[in-house]
């Protein structure tokens, strides 16, 4: 029997023997399906970190000499690492392509699916193995390396053995994160041939949302730096296994070595972690201006060389490591050049407001708040990127604050704002907007009394992964405040989860194609999507953004940008 | 030195505040406009938008005109940052060592100064600092100075990390651990002690000739301090990261050797087998932290010595 082309890709219709319940989710090659398993992890995850980012605040409230220990200092270590782990390899870096990526990046393509739907499937398991895994091994035998795993203390660090088990934890947590790696690479490579070879007639490259153009850019990033950070890692875990020296000086070998390799990654990576977000955004503000965005080529070319560029920066975590002075001047000014098209992309999507029409939905409260964080978080980089000032601002809470304001108070709330945006196409139910609406006051408000405190903290030398702080009134009062944001920040996702999960379960059932009058494609198209997306082939006949034309059509009773053949 | 607490403050907080202004500006810009926005351009005011794809000399302008500040501010920082790496020609050198989780200051002359003690140097000096690290990376941190340099283990024979300071004001300032070096990092806290020329010397006048009387009255206890042992192996009895060297000879300890307790009395042989291989035994209760230490066999006696003279101390 053919599988159904019509109905909701939510009931099952597969002919296979995986046709109910779990198993028509777990065995299924849907991108849609694939998308929501990523999400229910993902998420999962985060909520986990979440709680352990809670600890290592309140661990903060009060100094050492006031005799208040609520983590000792063995487990804040391990908190400290898995939280990053978790955050970093679990959600931040593959989250806004596996989940919204997967279910939309065919949808705006006019695409059945993604080039390879079982290597699609394979990327899902792979990462539930090396997320399942990497947890496994930090709850069991504890790790307090780090998420950067920097030797050579990563090599010679004993683990500690928690409830009676003793596992090389490191070794590891290291192992799965290489697995997470092959699960990124794979899905990277599943999107650039997808966005290549199954676009829909007429979707010329010029005419992809910036979504798409976002995921493009962010997975060739995957593909190309991921076996960097993989093998690198498998290093570690020889060098902790058999007697070689890769980055032991005491057997030879040379620590900085590492670190370059890490960051060759790492860097790229957190414009893995911050460009698909930027896509979103870039989807939200136009649909709640009712306005074309404000400069789409320049915003897709800006995609593309800052993924270009931010291979040439890795070396800027490192300038007080004593890499050469010549190193260190070079990278800096190549730093610099990245922060030019972050700059455009922000003035941008500012200007796209101007005489729009907007409408301030739980989505574009996100949307905006994302330009906001997201613009302190840049900002605060030149700080960074500047050589002088990094000397003095490198490893304390300033740039704690700092990377939290572009991946949380960025990438993260992009993701968030991404799923209000998009919940109804996903589910075809609607979420609360009132509750949706508080949601969003609680993590602003809470995210910027955690972090902007950090900033200050880190201006006056408070080193970052501290157990506790010297008992110094600037130092005692700011992580005080500090954590004091984290109780609202924490209530701020409690809301986001609970607004969604009571949606899911209570909210309002819709088939409205498109509740919020958007012009891009993945919205001309049932509630929800049906198996194979669109009933019809699609032509793609306009610009992504052209609400004008958009207007005119939906007045004249035409579907937007599609003619059904 | 116009008061400034060394003499990278001026440059460094000059850069820092012009990053400063030009960020404060763009954000207020950004936010106002957003907000502007919202309310002018809301729905119920704007029902039908205004159909604008782009502005091309809008556009270069904002891409021109941070060009030109980013290339200032790069500019301004990279000239601080050659300063800090230009060590004049007439600097004190001073070694720096740093252990988990102690500091050690060596002067010319042999002096040593341990984590209790602190750095202590003289105003309008210039310092120079050799970074070495017997096991993981650390980082060598003075905010009040601007000064961070990491301190990395390296191979026999590499060169070491090196920072300089000049501090400018007496007084003393927090000296802390920057990278993160296990358990007990966030007590890897010293000082700087800032002193006057003259204080200075009669200080270090002091402080070296009292050294030398423990090194020729308690040997044993002059390595003590200077090997970092005291980091944490109390003399008083009192439980840190590792045990107490008080009372020890003669004690019954249950002990872990290759993962199976074993129960021993603390004698010499076990003593030198632990301060050879640290990781031969671990006294119950503790982690197998302690890294192996560089020691002549003449270091080795002198410390049971005065592993010795503590136990007989508790005798009394």
């Amino acid at each position: 029997m053919e599988p159904s082309q019509s109905g909701s890709y939510l009931q099952s219709h597969t002919s296979s023997r995986w046709t109910k319940g779990f198993m028509s989710w777990f065995m299924s090659t849907d991108h849609k399906r694939i998308g929501i398993m990523y999400g229910v992890s993902m998420f999962s995850f985060f909520g986990l970190a979440v709680l352990l980012g809670f600890f290592i605040k309140l661990q903060k409230l009060f100094p050492a000499a006031s005799g208040w220990e609520i983590i000792p200092p063995e487990l804040y270590g391990s908190f400290f690492t898995l939280h990053a782990v978790i955050m970093i390899f679990l959600f931040i870096v593959p989250g806004a392509p596996a989940i919204l990526g997967n279910f939309f990046l065919p949808l705006q393509i006019g695409a059945k699916d993604v080039a390879f739907p079982r290597v699609n499937l394979l990327s899902y398991w792979l990462y539930l193995f090396g997320a399942v895994m990497a947890v496994a091994g930090i709850v069991l035998g504890g790790a307090d390396t780090g998420w950067t795993f920097t030797p050579p203390y990563s090599v010679t660090t004993k683990t500690i053995s928690l409830f009676g088990f003793t596992v090389d934890s490191v070794s590891w947590m290291l192992v799965a994160t290489f697995i997470l790696g092959w699960g990124t690479i794979l899905t990277g490579i599943n999107f650039i041939v997808t966005i290549h070879r199954m676009r829909a007639e007429g979707m010329t490259f010029f005419k992809m949302p910036l979504f798409t153009w976002s995921i493009y850019a962010t997975s060739w990033l995957q593909v190309l730096a991921t076996p960097v950070v993989g093998i690198t890692l498998l290093m570690i875990v020889i060098e902790r296994i058999l007697p070689v020296g890769f980055f032991d000086p005491a057997k030879g070998g040379d620590p900085i070595l590492f670190q370059h390799l890490f960051w060759i990654y790492s860097h790229p990576a957190v414009y893995i972690m911050i460009l698909p977000s930027m896509g979103l955004i870039s989807e939200i503000i136009p649909t709640n201006s009712q306005k074309s965005i404000f400069g789409y080529k320049s915003i897709a070319i800006a995609s593309c060389s800052i993924a270009g560029v931010g291979y040439l920066l890795w070396a800027h975590h490192m300038f007080t490591t004593g890499i050469s002075d010549f190193a260190a001047i070079l990278f800096s000014f190549l730093t610099f050049l990245v922060a030019i098209p972050t700059a455009i992309k922000v003035f941008n999507w500012t200007a796209t407001l101007y005489k729009g029409s907007i409408v301030l939905t739980p989505p574009m409260l996100f949307a905006l708040a994302f330009i906001f964080n997201f613009s302190i978080g840049g900002l605060t980089g030149m700080f960074l990127g500047s050589l002088s000032t990094d000397i003095h601002l490198h490893d304390t809470d300033f740039v704690v604050a700092h990377f939290h304001y572009t991946m949380f108070g960025g990438a993260a709330f992009g993701i968030i704002a991404g799923i209000y945006h998009y919940f109804s196409k996903m589910f075809g139910k609607m979420y609360s907007m009132k509750w949706a609406n508080r949601s969003f006051i609680f993590m602003f408000i809470g995210f910027n009394t955690l972090y902007f405190p950090m900033l200050i903290l880190g201006f006056f030398g408070m080193p970052r992964r501290y157990h506790t702080y010297p008992d110094i009134p600037v130092y005692n009062n700011l992580q005080m405040l500090s954590t004091f944001g984290s109780w609202i920040l924490v209530t701020g996702v409690v809301l986001v989860l609970g607004t969604w999960i009571h949606g899911l379960i209570k909210g309002k059932r819709t088939t409205e194609q498109n509740p919020w009058n958007s012009s891009t494609l993945e919205w001309q198209t049932a509630t929800p999507p049906t198996l194979f997306n669109f009933e019809e082939a699609v032509v793609v006949t306009r610009e992504p953004y052209d609400y004008h034309g958009f207007r005119e059509d939906v007045k004249n009773g035409k579907a937007a940008g599609v003619i059904h053949d | 030195m116009n008061g400034a607490t060394s003499v990278f403050v001026s440059d460094v907080d000059f850069s820092f505040w012009l990053i400063f202004i030009i960020s404060a500006l763009c954000l207020v810009g950004i936010t106002g406009f957003v907000i502007f926005s919202i309310i002018k351009y809301n729905r119920k005011n704007n029902p039908e938008p205004t159909h604008i794809e782009g502005h091309t000399g809008l556009e270069i302008v904002w891409t021109v005109i941070p060009t030109i500040l980013v290339m200032f501010i790069f500019y301004f920082g990279m000239k601080g940052f050659i300063k800090m790496r230009s060590v004049p020609e007439n600097a004190m050198e001073i070694q720096v060592d740093a252990g988990m989780w102690w500091w050690k200051f060596t002067y010319p002359n042999g002096l040593e100064q341990t984590t209790g003690q602190g750095l202590t140097v003289p105003v309008d000096t210039p310092i120079y600092l050799p970074l070495h690290s017997v096991d993981v990376i650390h980082s060598f941190y003075i905010p009040a100075f601007r000064v961070k340099m990491d301190v990395v283990p390296k191979a026999e024979g590499e060169k070491l990390n090196y920072t300089w300071f000049e501090a400018g004001k007496p007084g003393d300032y927090d000296l802390f651990c920057a990278e993160y070096c296990g358990l007990n990092h966030a007590q890897m806290l010293s000082k700087v002690h800032v002193l006057s020329q003259e204080d200075y010397d009669a200080w270090f006048a002091e402080a070296s000739k009292a050294q030398a009387k423990l090194k020729s009255e308690s040997p044993g206890k002059a390595l003590l301090i200077s090997k970092g042992c005291i980091a944490c192996h109390s003399t008083d009895g009192s439980k840190l990261i590792g045990p107490s060297l008080k009372g020890l000879i003669g004690k019954t300890e249950t002990v872990l050797t290759d993962g199976a307790e074993r129960t021993i009395t603390v004698d010499d042989t076990y003593l030198r087998r632990s301060l050879n291989e640290p990781a031969a035994d671990i006294v119950k209760g503790f982690q197998p932290l302690m890294p192996p230490l560089p020691l002549t066999p003449q270091e080795v006696d002198d410390l049971i010595q005065y592993i010795h003279e503590l136990s007989e101390e508790t005798a009394e």
